[in-house]
């Protein structure tokens, strides 16, 4: 079965040619790229645009990957990177920066509570603002680490710095976004109930 | 445990271990210390706020028609052609698109100042061949210098060395550069002068040379000097001799001829 390989063995297949083992890879790894890219970007256009780039140069160019300095998925993530830093520098006006979680990502919510649900969204939206507006070197770490979950040699891996160093922007990237929500907070109150709410 | 082994352990924690149960020795001095209770609790409401992100954001993924494209490419790339280039993109954005122009005028800029370099190149090219020194020659049949460009000294008479310049196959810039000097220096002779030119045709013929004149040094400016000869030299007659003498910038003299 081809869903039992590893990323690595899909990629050697996929570059010999078998259209299957890429389809395996990529519906197996497309979700976390295209997420890292919206998180950053905050626009889904530009997280399919960087998705897709990101694939097209693993067919391209799959060969150049070497598994020994790590493993495929922080590979990706670091290709993604590259491709999100363009595109942020192509300057997306009025599509970077809008609000995310308003159209698709809320509809997919099931509130018991609309009253909860509001307050929820509210969060939502306070928090990927606060990401959105923290500066890139930041954003990065806070997007890799805490919302993909990866692990800080993976995000090493990714941005292409050590470890030590995911660590302190993370912990400095902690601190601006607890200001900030405060910040958020303070202008509306609801934030910090269902924060305080999702943690007991 | 002190504040600042609190801090040390707790930034070793990702935000999901400081959300669930940390260590109970942080939380010990999280509940003795303020600051550090209160630096717990915000990194609690953020680590909650990005779980409710990452929970409203967890089922986002590309379209079906990224995936089409990927496979056609796919299938471009194994068949062993190049993929296509990427699907619709989103229309350039403005300061790219004002790049693009100005690079365009840029090019244009860069050509106009090109043409108008080279056409000033040509037109001074022409004014020098213009304003060079008009090579003297030898009048067939003579072996006398030519005379180039003389000044006529202030006297009635310029109108004869002006028709002798005229004679002379001085170009026609030289010619009237000479006439301007002379309508300057001799206001009334100018009218004169065509007359001259007419009856005396040949007025240069009276100069003798009296010295080899190289023709870039005879090239050169020089004057028509008037001047009167010394009396012993005219033994017995009772006007003095007058003579023109052509002075060359280096005060020799090139021709002389006797007026009288």
């Amino acid at each position: 079965m081809l869903t039992d390989l590893t990323d690595e063995q899909l990629l050697t297949q996929a570059l010999d040619g078998d259209e299957d083992a890429f389809t395996v890879l990529y519906r197996r790894r497309q979700g976390p790229i295209f997420r890292f890219a919206l998180h950053m970007s905050g626009s889904s256009h530009v997280a399919e645009e960087v998705t897709q780039e990101v694939f097209l140069f693993l067919v391209q160019r799959g060969r150049d990957f070497d598994a020994e300095r790590g493993a495929l998925g922080a590979y990706l993530f670091g290709v993604a990177r590259n491709y999100v830093r363009r595109a942020l520098e192509r300057n997306y006006p009025e599509q970077v920066l809008g609000s995310p979680v308003e159209d698709e990502a809320a509809s997919l919510m099931v509130e018991c509570d609309p009253t909860e649900g509001i307050a929820r969204r509210q969060t939502s939206n306070a928090i990927w603002k606060a990401v959105l507006s923290l500066p890139e070197h930041y954003r990065e770490v806070v997007v890799l680490c805490d919302l993909q979950e990866q692990s800080y040699a993976d995000a090493a891996q990714a941005v292409g710095c050590a470890i030590g160093t995911i660590r302190s922007r993370l912990h400095r990237a902690h601190d601006m976004l607890s200001k900030k929500l405060r910040h958020s907070a303070a202008v509306a109150p609801g934030i910090s109930k269902v924060a305080a709410r999702c943690v007991s | 445990m002190t504040c600042r082994e609190f801090k040390h352990s707790a930034a070793s924690l990702t935000l999901w271990e400081l959300l669930q149960a940390p260590d109970e020795q942080i939380l010990t001095h999280a509940q003795q210390c303020e600051g550090c209770g209160g630096w717990l609790q915000n990194q609690r409401t953020v680590a909650a706020s990005l779980q409710t992100l990452q929970a409203q954001t967890a089922a986002m993924q590309a379209g079906p028609r990224v995936e089409r494209t990927l496979l056609r490419a796919f299938r471009q790339t194994a068949a062993g052609s190049a993929p296509q280039p990427m699907v619709t993109r989103v229309s350039a954005p403005t300061a790219f698109r004002l790049s693009h122009f100005f690079e365009i005028g840029a090019y244009v800029a860069v050509a106009a100042a090109i043409i108008v370099s080279v056409f000033l190149g040509i037109r001074l090219l022409q004014h020098s061949s213009r304003t060079v020194p008009v090579q003297s020659g030898i009048i067939p049949g003579s072996t006398r210098p030519l005379l180039q460009k003389p000044v006529v000294a202030a006297h009635g008479d310029s109108s004869k060395l002006l028709s002798a310049v005229a004679n002379n196959h001085v170009t026609r810039t030289a010619r009237s550069r000479s006439q301007r000097r002379d309508s300057a220096s001799v206001a009334t002779a100018t009218v004169q002068t065509v007359a001259a030119e007419e009856s005396q045709p040949d007025a240069d013929a009276d100069y003798v040379a009296l010295m080899f004149c190289d023709p870039l040094s005879c090239s050169s400016d020089s004057q028509v000097v008037r001047m009167e000869l010394p009396a012993n030299s005219a033994a017995q007659n009772s006007q003095p001799p007058v003579a023109d003498l052509v002075v060359g910038y280096d005060g020799v003299v090139r021709a002389v001829r006797i007026v009288n």
